[in-house]
């Protein structure tokens, strides 16, 4: 999946949000990482959330129906994760994700 | 628009870094100086239009400032601050006393002071983030400070300061004065005619319902600085150095005449249209009243105070809220220090995150501040007790 990245400033130093754009809604994604990530939905919000806690730290929030995600790496080893996950990102086929998902 | 079920009008309620939105002559009075010949800027003719000179009239009749000569415009208080604080030519040795309650505007510009040997003290504010005048009084009787520095009210509670009263004391004690008027010119009264306050920089973004990229300084007579730009004045030009008369002692460079026609336009339109301070109070009260009842951690920070709300939720960052308040609600507003960071530890327990500062403007409406609380409901039944 193809996807641009921007880092999201905030008050603190040491800080490592990023947001993604992709190919998919936030919900599509969401369904495609069950499996790998600890997720709760917020539906009770006027537009549905979800929160996905990843093993080693990696946080991903969302919008449901938005194309777009929000992730914060841990503050001390960033880098790795930040390398680690958009891998995976980049090897998900965003066809298959909408598929699976409409 | 699309006019699906998902879009919301923005609810803009960040009036506190930059008001939203501005009167139409703001926009038209720019476009007409875009479209017009430029002015002549210290050359002008009887018969040309010189829109600085009117604009620095009409802020000194705001600041009662007795000569519009000593206001200098410039981009916004951040210059302002910087000229004064970087302009009285301190050293080591010398003391600058300010408060806890300063934006970074000031306290990076004293903070670099004190890296080159000028010694700073900061004096503490109360949990409402006003400055305490017998912390402040005991702190310039201690330290005697070449310049006393404090923000007229604090960005992040709100808070309104005294700065007649802190001023005249610091003033006893032979201190050069500067007052930050950026979250108050056009909400709160300043008298730059008061002896006891010397400088007072200001900004024409927010309050003063002006464009991103106005500003200035009050320099009272018989201060002088040296100029922290140099450069260029339209006269003069035999001098290796900037002329030594106000305002352009400290105006180097061509000035932002569009932008500056669009403060005065602003100054004038808040002439004939005042406003109603009670009304806004009200909606600020209404704001703070439905925030704690839904469970928010609400700062008060008495009377009087700027229509900025600060609150919190246990157990949120307040970096998250802000995220949900604008992914899914469409409120834009402002989260963490604020760019205020000393103040935070004075302000009580919990606030190592900072705040979520929602800030009003007289535009605001009831609709949408009870939107607000609504929002706020939402997030603190569904996002708490995890």
């Amino acid at each position: 999946m193809e996807f641009t990245c921007k880092k999201i400033e905030n008050c603190f130093t040491n800080s490592a949000n990023f947001q993604y754009a992709l190919e998919v809604r936030a919900e599509s994604f969401m369904d495609s990482i069950d499996d790998w990530a600890s997720i709760r939905v917020n539906e009770k919000l006027r537009r549905p959330t979800f929160i996905g806690a990843f093993a080693g730290g990696i946080q991903v929030k969302g919008v449901l129906a938005k194309n777009s995600i929000r992730v914060g790496y841990p503050e001390d080893r960033w880098e790795d994760c930040k390398e680690r996950f958009e891998a995976r990102l980049a090897a998900m086929d965003a066809a298959e994700i909408s598929e699976d998902t409409e | 628009m699309t006019g699906s079920s998902n879009d919301f009008a923005p609810i803009y309620l960040n009036n506190a870094a930059t008001s939203f939105p501005k009167p139409d002559c703001v926009a038209e009075a720019m476009a007409q100086a875009v479209s017009s010949l430029p002015g002549g800027d210290n050359r002008d003719s009887m018969e040309r239009r010189n829109v600085n000179d009117e604009l620095r009239i009409a802020l000194a009749e705001l600041l009662h400032a007795p000569d519009h000569r000593r206001i200098v415009l410039g981009s916004n208080a951040t210059w302002g601050l910087n000229e004064a604080i970087f302009g009285l030519g301190l050293a080591t040795g010398d003391c600058i006393v300010a408060s806890m309650a300063e934006h970074n505007s000031v306290i990076r510009p004293v903070e670099a002071l004190a890296n080159k040997g000028v010694k700073v003290e900061y004096v503490p504010v109360d949990v409402a983030g006003r400055i305490d005048s017998g912390a402040w009084k005991t702190a310039i009787e201690q330290h005697s400070p070449k310049i006393a520095i404090c923000t007229h009210a604090s960005n992040v509670t709100g808070a309104i300061n005294d700065v007649a009263k802190l001023a005249a004391i610091a003033k006893e004690h032979g201190a050069i004065t500067l007052v930050d008027a950026a979250q108050t010119l056009g909400l709160v009264e300043i008298d730059a005619s008061d002896p006891n306050i010397d400088m007072i920089a200001f900004t024409g973004h927010k309050y003063l319902l002006g464009p991103q990229g106005t500003g200035g300084l009050f320099v009272g007579d018989g201060i002088e600085l040296e100029p922290h730009a140099i450069g260029g004045t339209g006269v003069r030009s035999d001098l290796a150095k900037m002329p030594d008369e106000y305002p352009m002692h400290l105006e180097a460079g061509t000035s932002n005449e569009p932008s500056n026609a669009g403060l005065l336009a602003a100054i004038r339109w808040a002439k004939d249209n005042p406003i109603d301070i009670d009304a806004l109070t009200e909606k600020c009260a209404r704001l703070r009243d439905g925030l704690a009842g839904v469970g928010a951690k609400v700062i008060d920070p008495g009377a009087p105070s700027t229509p900025v709300v600060s609150f919190t939720i246990e157990g949120l960052a307040p970096g998250y809220v802000g995220e949900l308040l604008f992914d899914c609600y469409d409120v834009i507003c402002r989260t963490g220090l604020h760019c205020a960071p000393k103040i935070f530890g004075c302000l009580g327990d919990g606030l190592e995150n900072g705040t979520v500062r929602i800030s009003l403007s007289r535009f605001t409406t009831d609709d949408e501040i009870d939107a607000l609380i609504g929002a706020v409901d939402d997030i603190v039944s569904s996002e708490t007790g995890f």
